[in-house]
């Protein structure tokens, strides 16, 4: 990313979060909080990593597996915990098309 | 359409297939039981796969066997190191927000690269391309109030969530629907001589297709769910794309929903473009590699595939080509034509009853052998009653139809409904006698032409509903004829 961040990028990102932008007041906000963090974290491309291979994860270690083993599942009363609304064992949630 | 029609019009089909690995007692990142089918919403559900903080998801060992097996079967190039990605997407399927799958970009290797199938058709064979396949896992499963367009909610249930999927994605290298259907009957066949799935389970296998005309813009058909249906919505998607382009239209590339109860694919949802999943290494997961020993000996202990059982089946039971395909398409169609071969050792007779009527009933009920109500034993025992002449084939075949319907045994059916074979000479006479009495016509033809006797024979079997032994039969006719 190199050039800053416009309007309609933000009215993107907020679609693809689902999150309602009502008003120019608000984009600028998020528009000037995005690009300053991006400005930060563009020192990063300051660093030579012309000699580097592509790094994807930090960790050295690889294949950590489970066997195929049934763990018990969390109690009905503790999945309903956190849901805001429920119709018998259903989590309820608005349609999204 | 026939084929050469639709090579005229230039059909380009690709497939992106889903098979849930059912033979799995886990899900894919955590210890939650995977079998989920006929449970309440939201049983099988932990921390890990409601995606709650702070908890870590751990890579199931065998699902990965399981994806290298699938892998080598279909000749791909298994990868010696391979990463999970996160897809993100906003959609209450995945509680966490975000899909972990695999990604063929950015760096991303998936667990197996390339490989092909050979498809054997009558007058050619297809040679298809297999693009990749990843490991990913399900998402939950969303209800609604009648229709999702009627709903003004969504029912969620996230028991799925989490189950493991290979997806195999394909070159768009299918010319015609047909080839796309026994594509996927023959990869059901392979998954499940590997024994890693139970695909007759419903939602376990599903597919989208793309699929472009003259080379044009491509549309991709979502919601597939069998391989029947598979060649039923390429069939009306192909119609509707031809009928656009015959009126001087446009094809839109575009998503598009397969309806199976009104046959035909419709627009739903403009879903969000790939760039915008903001694919990147999930970073709770360690990379995998895969050691070539740890290939040769998976390898090593392969079950016996299709292409090996058909040649076995050519082989050892001396079949036709033709006859050991069709059984072996369908696995659990050879597992029983073997099981009744071991104790009635006429193979080819066995291959005509099942390939014929076993076949045709299973088709009209719409069900699999596994879901009828025909065993092995039974149907030996039918074959062998023909054998022994206690009922004709003909009437065989009426009880083989109501053996698959009741699962009642073929000399029970026989007596309940009264087919067994007559061999009694003064019953058989009795039919004899009142088809004389009735068509003295007929009688007096068969008195001056031996050929007219058939005739005779023929009533008298109709009037014994078939039951009569037709060589008694004749035989007590011309006697009688004589003494006249």
């Amino acid at each position: 990313m190199t050039e800053d961040l416009t309007d309609d990028d933000i009215k993107h990102v907020a679609w693809l979060a689902r999150i309602k932008l009502e008003s120019q007041e608000e984009i600028n906000e998020y528009k000037t909080t995005f690009n300053d963090i991006l400005r930060y974290f563009k020192k990063i491309n300051e660093i030579d990593t012309e000699k580097v291979r592509p790094t994807f994860h930090i960790s050295r270690s690889v294949n950590r597996f489970r066997e195929d083993e049934i763990k018990e599942s969390l109690k009905e009363d503790e999945i309903m915990q956190n849901v805001p609304k429920r119709k018998d064992k259903f989590i309820v949630s608005p349609r999204i098309i | 359409m026939s084929r050469q029609e639709l090579e005229q019009l230039g059909i380009k089909i690709g497939l992106e297939i889903h098979i849930q690995l059912t033979k799995l007692k886990t899900k894919l990142f955590c210890g939650c039981n995977a079998d989920y089918r006929d449970m309440p919403p939201n049983t099988y559900v932990c921390p890990v796969c409601l995606g709650l903080p702070g908890s870590l998801p751990s890579v199931n060992k065998k699902a990965v066997e399981f994806a290298i097996m699938l892998g080598l079967a279909l000749n791909s190039k298994i990868s010696n190191k391979t990463l999970f990605y996160r897809k993100n997407y906003f959609y209450p399927d995945m509680p966490k927000n975000f899909q972990i799958s695999q990604y063929n970009k950015a760096g991303g290797v998936p667990i197996a690269l390339g490989g092909q199938m050979i498809l054997k058709f009558k007058e050619y064979d297809k040679r298809i391309n297999i693009t990749r396949l990843q490991l990913e896992e399900d998402p939950g499963r969303i209800s609604y109030d009648g229709t999702i367009l009627s709903s003004p909610i969504a029912y969620i249930d996230y028991n799925r969530a989490g189950i493991t999927l290979i997806e195999v994605v394909t070159e768009p290298d299918f010319e015609t629907p047909e080839e796309a259907r026994i594509f996927l009957q023959k990869l059901r066949s392979i998954v499940e001589h590997l024994g890693i799935a139970d695909l007759s389970l419903e939602g376990s296998m599903r597919c989208d297709a793309n699929i472009s005309l003259y080379g044009k813009n491509r549309v991709e058909i979502k919601n597939i769910s069998s391989y029947k249906d598979v060649q039923a919505a390429l069939n009306a998607e192909i119609i509707r794309q031809k009928n656009i382009y015959k009126h001087g239209g446009e094809i839109k590339q575009e998503t598009r929903h397969w309806d199976s109860d009104k046959k035909r694919t419709f627009t739903l949802r403009t879903k969000e473009e790939e760039q915008d999943y903001r694919y990147f290494p999930e970073p709770d997961l360690l990379p995998i590699e895969i050691s070539s020993e740890m290939i040769t000996s998976i390898e090593e202990n392969m079950p016996e595939l299709p292409d090996d059982r058909i040649n076995r089946f050519i082989k050892e039971y001396k079949l036709p080509r033709y006859d050991a395909e069709v059984l072996v398409i369908t696995k659990s169609l050879a597992d029983f034509y073997e099981d009744v071969v071991k104790k009635y050792q006429k193979p080819k007779e066995v291959s005509n009853w099942i390939m014929s009527d076993l076949m045709r009933h299973l088709n009209t009920l719409n069900i699999e052998i596994n879901d009828s109500k025909i065993c092995a034993d039974d149907f030996i025992e039918l074959l062998n009653l023909i054998d022994k002449g206690t009922i004709s084939g003909k009437l065989a075949k009426r009880i083989l139809q109501l053996m698959m319907e009741s699962g009642k045994k073929p000399m029970e059916i026989a007596k309940e409904k009264g087919l067994l074979r007559i061999n009694d000479l003064k019953k058989i006479q009795e039919f004899i006698n009142k088809v004389f009495n009735t068509q003295p016509k007929a009688v007096s033809d068969a008195k001056k032409d031996p050929k007219a006797i058939h005739f005779l024979v023929g009533q008298v079997m109709k009037l014994s509903n078939g039951r009569c032994d037709p060589q008694i039969t004749n035989k007590l006719i011309k006697e009688a004829l004589n003494k006249i």
